[in-house]
C-alpha cells in the first residue's frame, strides 16, 4: 500500500497536571483569599483550566495533527504521589508522538519524572510562566527531548517540523538501480551511505532491478519476463493499459499546446502506471530510477518513453519521484511535499552570476532563450523536464500546461511543459541534505519567470531570485546540484526540522 | 459620583451580593424534594444576586454572566479585577474563570452538596447547574474523580 507522506499525522496529546490544597492555610505560596483558599476549590478550578487548555491546544494546532484524548491528573499539597498518577499519565503513550504539558509550581517534578519515564518529545504550554525554562533546563541537562516556544504560533511550527521527522521515519522508497544501488552515473552527490540514512532518519529502501521493472511495463508474456523466466510478476495488464486511454485523452484535450502523439503519451502513462502499481506492491511512497544508466541500455529507446512523465505524474499525486536516481533529492521532495501539500519540482540548479553588467551563463544555459529580466541580480536557474500541474496544490485544479516530446528525432517521451512566468513573485522553498547527513540546505527564493516552454528534450526552466546569491551558492556547494523546490515559504519549519535531526541548517 | 458615595454604594452592593444569594439558597434547602423548575428559578436568582446582575437578566452561560458581572464591578471598583487575578496567578486563570469557579464552589457549599469536582466543573450554564443540583441532591450515579 502507498502511504503518502503528506497524509501522515502527528499524534499530539495535551496533559494537564493540577495541584490541590487539602487544608485551608495561607503562606508564601498562597495567593487567593476567601473561598479560593478553601479545600475543594482547587479541584473544580483544575478541571475548568484543563478543559480550557485542551481547547487552546486544539485551536493552536497546525494541519495534519491528530489530537489525542487529553490526560488530566492532579496532586495534593501533601506531595504524596501515588503510582496511579503516573499510570494515568502514561496511558496511550505508545500512540502519542508529542506531548504538550500544562503544569506549574509544585508539579514540575512530576513533569520531569513523566518525561523520564515516557521518553517522548514534549513541550510545556508556551503561556505557562516559569514552567517553560524550568522544564527545559531540567530535561535538556538529562538529554531528554524537549521543545520551547515563546508563543503558540511558534510551537505550531515546531510541531510541523516534528511531523516531518515522523514522515521521514515512516518513509519507504522504491529504488530501481541498474548497476550500483548506492549511486547512479549522474548523481554521485547522493548520500554517503543509505544505511546511515536509515539509521539517522528512519527511511527504508526497497529495490527493484531496472531491467525487471522495464519488463513489467508490458503485459506478462507466456513463459514470464525475460529477466525472470517462468515467474509470475506484477506486470501491467492489458486492462490497466486500456484504462489509461481516457487519461491520455483528457491530458491531450486540456493541454494548451500539444507536441506529442497519443501513442507516445500512452507509453509514458503505461510506464507511470506500472511504477505506481509496484509502489503499492512494495508498500513504498517514493521512487527514483537512473537516467544515463538506463538510457544506455537502449531499452528506453526501444520502449519509446523517458522517465520524466513518471516523475511528473507521481509528484502530482503527492508521491515523491525523483530523476537520475538522486535519492538525496527524493528525500528532500518527501519533506517538501509533506510540509506544503504541493507538488515538488526538481532540476539541475545553477547560479546565474551577474558580472560587469552582464549575465554569465553556464554551458547548458547558452542555448536557452532567456527571458528579458530587468533586475539581473541574485538569480538562480533550475531545469529538468519533470514539470507539474500541481505546483499550487496537489488537491487543487491543474494549472495550465503543455505537452511536448523529449526525443528530437523519434519524438517519443511525453513530457509536461509549464510556463513559470505566470507565477512571477511566488515565494518558493528549496531543500536538500548534505551527502554526509550533517547539514540541511533550506533556501528561500521568489519566482522571476521561466522559459523554453516550447522546447523538446530536457528543457523548460524556472528562474528564481534569492536574497544573497553568493551565500546560496556557497551553501549549495555543500549539498549538491539538484535543489528540489515547492511553492510557499516553509523555511522556518524546515530549519527546525534540521535542528531536530541534529543537523547544521544552511538557511539561505 | 464622589468617591465617598461610591464606596458606600460598593459596600451596599457587596453586602447584598452576600445576603441575597444566601436567602435563595435557604429557600432551595427548605424544599429537599423541590422540582427542577423550582430549583432552577431560585438558583438563577442566587447566581444573578451573587454577580450583582439584575433579576431579569436572561443570559444562561455562566462565563458570560461572569463577564457581565466583571464589567459592572470594574465600573464600581477598579481594584476588583486585580484581586481576582491575584487569586490564581500560577494557574493562569482568567478573571471570569475564577469568578465562575467561585460561584460553583459557593453553590456546592451553600446547598450542602457532596463534592464532585469532575461533574461540577462540566457545568456551563445556569440550567445545567440546576440539573446538577437536582442530581446531587438525589445522589450521583457517576464516579467521583
Amino acid at each position: 500500500m502507498i502511504k503518502r507522506g503528506l497524509d501522515i499525522e502527528l499524534n499530539v496529546r495535551p496533559v494537564y497536571i493540577g495541584l490541590y490544597h487539602e487544608e485551608y492555610y495561607e503562606g508564601p505560596c498562597r495567593f487567593g483569599s476567601g473561598d479560593a483558599l478553601q479545600p475543594g476549590f482547587d479541584q473544580i478550578m483544575n478541571r475548568q483550566l484543563s478543559e480550557q487548555f485542551a481547547e487552546t491546544v486544539k485551536n493552536a494546532m497546525p494541519e495534519k495533527v491528530k489530537l489525542l484524548e487529553p490526560i488530566f491528573v492532579e496532586r495534593p499539597d501533601s506531595w504524596i504521589t501515588g503510582e496511579n498518577l503516573y499510570e494515568t499519565l502514561l496511558e496511550g503513550s505508545a500512540e502519542t508522538d508529542f506531548y504538550i504539558v500544562n503544569s506549574g509550581i509544585g508539579r514540575s517534578g512530576i513533569t520531569l519524572e513523566f518525561a523520564q519515564r515516557v521518553r517522548k518529545p514534549l513541550a510545556i504550554a508556551p503561556d505557562r510562566c516559569c514552567e517553560v525554562p524550568i522544564i527545559n533546563a531540567a530535561l535538556r541537562a538529562r538529554g531528554l527531548e524537549v521543545y520551547a516556544a515563546r508563543t503558540w504560533k511558534e510551537l505550531k511550527k515546531t510541531i510541523t517540523a516534528l511531523r516531518l521527522r515522523k514522515v521521514l521515519n515512516s518513509t519507504q522508497l522504491l529504488l530501481a538501480p541498474r548497476m550500483d544501488s548506492h549511486a547512479s552515473m549522474s548523481a554521485p552527490d547522493t548520500f554517503l551511505s543509505l544505511d546511515q540514512v536509515t539509521d539517522k532518519l528512519g527511511v527504508r529502501f526497497r529495490y527493484i532491478n531496472i531491467h525487471e521493472l522495464l519488463d513489467q511495463m508490458q503485459p506478462l508474456p507466456e513463459g514470464g519476463n525475460y529477466t525472470t523466466p517462468g515467474r509470475k510478476t506484477n506486470n501491467i495488464t492489458a486492462e490497466e493499459i486500456a484504462a489509461l486511454e481516457p487519461i491520455a485523452d483528457r491530458m491531450l484535450a486540456e493541454a494548451q499546446e500539444v507536441h506529442v502523439e497519443k501513442k507516445f503519451l500512452m507509453k509514458s502513462l503505461t510506464a507511470c502506471a506500472t511504477v505506481k502499481k509496484l509502489l503499492d506492491v512494495y508498500d513504498c511512497s517514493g521512487f527514483t530510477m537512473p537516467c544515463p544508466d538506463t538510457c544506455s541500455t537502449r531499452r528506453l529507446n526501444e520502449m519509446q518513453f523517458t522517465p520524466c512523465m513518471i516523475h511528473s505524474l507521481l509528484n502530482e499525486q503527492g508521491i515523491p519521484s525523483a530523476c537520475e536516481y538522486d535519492i538525496n533529492a527524493l528525500l528532500a521532495m518527501v519533506v517538501l511535499e509533506a510540509v506544503s501539500g504541493n507538488a515538488a519540482y526538481m532540476g539541475n540548479t545553477d547560479v546565474v552570476p551577474y558580472e560587469d553588467g552582464e549575465l554569465v551563463l553556464m554551458d547548458g544555459m547558452r542555448a536557452m532563450v532567456f527571458p528579458d529580466i530587468e533586475d539581473k541580480t541574485n538569480l538562480y536557474h533550475t531545469w529538468h523536464s519533470v514539470h507539474s500541474r500541481k505546483l499550487h496544490g496537489i488537491d487543487r485544479e491543474n494549472s495550465p500546461f503543455g505537452l511536448q516530446h523529449f526525443a528530437r528525432d523519434q519524438k517519443f517521451g511525453a513530457v509536461i511543459r509549464y510556463d513559470y512566468n505566470r507565477d512571477a513573485g511566488q515565494v518558493l522553498t528549496a531543500c536538500r541534505f548534505s551527502p554526509d547527513l550533517k547539514k540541511l540546505f533550506v533556501g528561500r527564493g521568489e519566482v522571476v519567470g521561466g522559459g523554453d516552454f516550447d522546447k523538446e528534450n530536457c528543457n523548460n526552466y524556472l528562474i528564481y531570485r534569492v536574497a544573497d546569491q553568493k551565500k546560496y551558492f556557497d551553501a549549495q556547494m555543500q549539498v549538491g546540484t539538484h535543489l528540489p523546490v515547492v511553492y510557499g515559504d516553509f523555511t522556518e519549519e524546515l530549519s527546525i526540522l534540521g535542528e531536530c535531526l541534529g543537523m547544521e541548517v544552511l538557511r539561505v | 459620583m464622589e468617591i465617598g458615595e461610591r464606596r458606600k454604594l460598593v459596600a451596599r452592593l457587596l453586602a447584598a451580593s452576600k445576603k441575597e444569594p444566601l436567602a435563595e439558597a435557604e429557600v432551595i434547602n427548605s424544599e429537599p424534594d423541590a422540582s427542577f423548575i423550582f430549583v432552577e428559578e431560585h438558583l438563577r436568582q442566587y447566581v444573578l444576586a451573587k454577580y450583582m446582575l439584575p433579576p431579569d437578566c436572561k443570559k444562561d452561560n455562566i462565563l458570560a454572566l461572569a463577564r457581565l458581572s466583571l464589567e459592572i464591578t470594574l465600573q464600581l471598583d477598579e481594584n476588583a479585577l486585580r484581586e481576582l487575578d491575584q487569586a490564581t496567578p500560577c494557574n493562569h486563570a482568567k478573571s471570569e474563570t475564577t469568578k465562575k469557579v467561585l460561584l460553583l464552589y459557593a453553590v456546592q457549599r451553600d446547598l450542602h452538596l457532596p463534592e464532585n469536582p469532575a461533574q461540577l466543573s462540566k457545568v456551563k450554564t445556569v440550567t445545567e447547574l440546576a440539573q446538577y443540583v437536582c442530581e446531587a441532591r438525589r445522589g450521583f450515579t457517576g464516579k467521583n474523580s
